[in-house]
């Protein structure tokens, strides 16, 4: 994964039985548990104020960006790697991505390490390489199901598409329906040149700021809606209902959806913001990618 | 069916008390790959084009194996158009979504990163009798024993579109760790604990790109592979950038 990924993931999926996994979803198609980060580390600084129990925090910044990466007694290879340098160098790292979320919406991901080795620059750019690929991969699934929601996960397998990837992709699309996925390629930029080989120059500008994504409060604890806003939900859901009796297959096509509310003056960003928050309500849901029923 | 022998072995087994010999290969048509075991000798060499019949199939650890036994009939022929045994032993690494997607093959190789080790890995003990590993002192076939040391890997790789295990014997083990069982044995009183050791294997092969050749299974646990060529893979930096700048998009009017 390239950092700036990382540093884009505000959403988080949490396993429903005790012993499930939780994920979490990044806006470039990743549902992520486990990463393995390549980049330079800076020396580990202690956090945490009781000694018996140790924590240590670095951070790994790649061209796109940086990431916390933090390692307790739990973890004590780990803590002992973080600790065994205290000048920056290149390095792997294996760890659980960490999703905390404050109280007013804000998001903040770091890296519980699990393993980390030192390497040379030529190993850390071939990671680095692996994940930018990996990241555009990603990246063209997205584009390819949002121009074909139709696209079944048995097609896409038999063209080589892991499963995994699919339903990380469309949780990806559901949930951050406003990220600018076309910036963020572009912004992997600075991530090849470095495979390349290519120094930055001295006086280059900083990489340019992050993907904009709206940090919207987390759905465990949504503000109550503002009478606007139940507007805006029964005009959708009025609607909704509307092109699902009309339909063959009962469903309320989400394009023609968008169409009809756009006619009533509810912008396409704005309905599918109220379409995300009717999901999550569990009010509608989308059984099939693109076909919408009342839950 | 008419197959090229791209690979036999003979091998040694033992079938209750009796030894016997078994040739084990590979053998492929136009369609694909099959490994083949076979418990008569056929006097079966690399690169001859087949002509078999009364052979039969059977699962063994997840690969289905063709196997021939005295009841079988071997023929040499000249078949043109199988592929070669080169063609057959040096194909491509596919992704692991792919490998998992076909249930594995006889001759599978895959490329990737090395993100973890399943237990137990590193220093291990083994049974004297089976060679199965030990829980403690303890077989589970021949019960308290006194156990031979020995080192193994379970190396976790992936590639981003799925992970696989390889079950990495002594010999690949100490190659990819630099350590050898003589080495570890003799640090043995400084180090006893089998977890130190399998944290010192983790740190380091981690993040190594490897690629890995041999029978690959799918099972509940995902995709395992018994390598038998296990290399460190470079990558062309500079030719991996170029292929990927013209995917970043933004230049496009």
């Amino acid at each position: 994964m390239v950092a700036q990924e990382l540093e884009s993931s505000l959403e988080e999926e949490r396993g429903a039985g005790e012993r499930s996994a939780s994920y979490v979803v990044s806006p470039f198609g990743a549902r992520m548990n486990r990463v393995l980060i390549a980049g330079t580390l800076s020396p580990a600084e202690p956090i945490g104020r009781d000694p018996a129990q140790p924590f240590w925090r670095s951070r790994l910044s790649d061209p796109t960006g940086a990431v916390a990466v933090t390692a307790g007694s739990f973890q004590p290879r780990a803590m002992d790697q973080l600790r065994s340098s205290s000048a920056p160098r290149s390095a792997i790292v294996v760890g659980k991505v960490n999703l905390y979320k404050g109280r007013d919406g804000t998001a903040y991901l770091s890296v519980r390490a699990e393993a980390v080795r030192t390497v040379g620059e030529t190993e850390e750019r071939a990671a680095l390489a692996d994940a930018v690929r990996q990241t555009l991969d990603r990246l063209d699934l997205i584009e390819r199901l949002s121009q074909h929601p139709a696209l079944s996960p048995e097609t896409l397998a038999s063209h080589g598409v892991p499963r995994f990837w699919v339903v990380a992709a469309r949780e990806s699309i559901r949930r951050y329906p406003t990220a600018d996925r076309a910036r963020f390629r572009g912004e992997l930029r600075a991530a090849v040149r470095r495979i390349a080989g290519v120094a930055l120059p001295a006086d280059a500008p900083e990489v340019p700021p992050t993907v904009q994504i709206r940090r919207d409060p987390p759905p465990s604890a949504p503000p109550p809606p503002s009478a606007a806003e139940r507007a805006e939900e029964s005009l959708v859901l009025e609607f909704l209902d509307q092109v699902a009796e009309a339909s063959l297959d009962a469903y309320a096509d989400r394009r023609e959806l968008l169409a009809r509310v756009g006619s009533r003056g509810l912008g396409p960003d704005r309905a599918e913001l109220v379409l995300t928050r009717l999901e999550d309500e569990g009010v509608v849901e989308e059984p099939i990618v693109g076909k919408l029923r009342r839950a | 069916m008419y197959v090229r022998v791209a690979r036999v072995a003979e091998r040694t087994v033992s079938v209750g008390e009796e030894r016997r010999v078994v040739y084990d290969g590979l053998v492929a048509d136009e369609t694909g790959v099959i490994a083949l075991s076979a418990w008569t000798d056929f006097n079966l060499r690399s690169g001859e084009t087949l002509e078999i019949t009364g052979g039969y199939l059977r699962a063994f650890r997840g690969i289905t194996q063709l196997v021939l036994d005295e009841r079988a009939t071997v023929r040499r022929v000249e078949r043109p158009g199988l592929p070669e045994p080169s063609t057959i032993l040096n194909s491509p690494p596919i992704s692991m979504a792919r490998l998992e997607e076909s249930g594995g093959g006889p001759s599978a190789s895959v490329e990737g990163l090395v993100v973890g080790l399943l237990p137990p890995s590193g220093l291990v003990y083994r049974c004297p009798e089976c060679r199965r590993g030990l829980q403690g002192e303890h077989c589970r076939i021949h019960g308290t024993v006194k156990g031979i040391a020995d080192l193994r890997a379970r190396i976790v790789l992936d590639d981003g579109t799925g992970a696989v295990t390889i079950n990495a014997g002594r010999s690949e083990t100490e190659r990819l760790w630099g350590v050898t069982l003589d080495g570890v044995l003799g640090q043995l009183g400084a180090k006893p604990d089998p977890s130190i050791w399998e944290g010192e294997l983790l740190d380091a092969v981690l993040g190594r790109r490897l690629r890995v050749r041999g029978a690959a299974s799918v099972d509940d646990f995902g995709v395992t592979i018994q390598p038998e060529t296990i290399d460190a893979a470079d990558i062309d930096l500079e030719s991996a950038a170029e292929r990927l700048a013209p995917r970043l998009g933004g230049e496009r009017p």
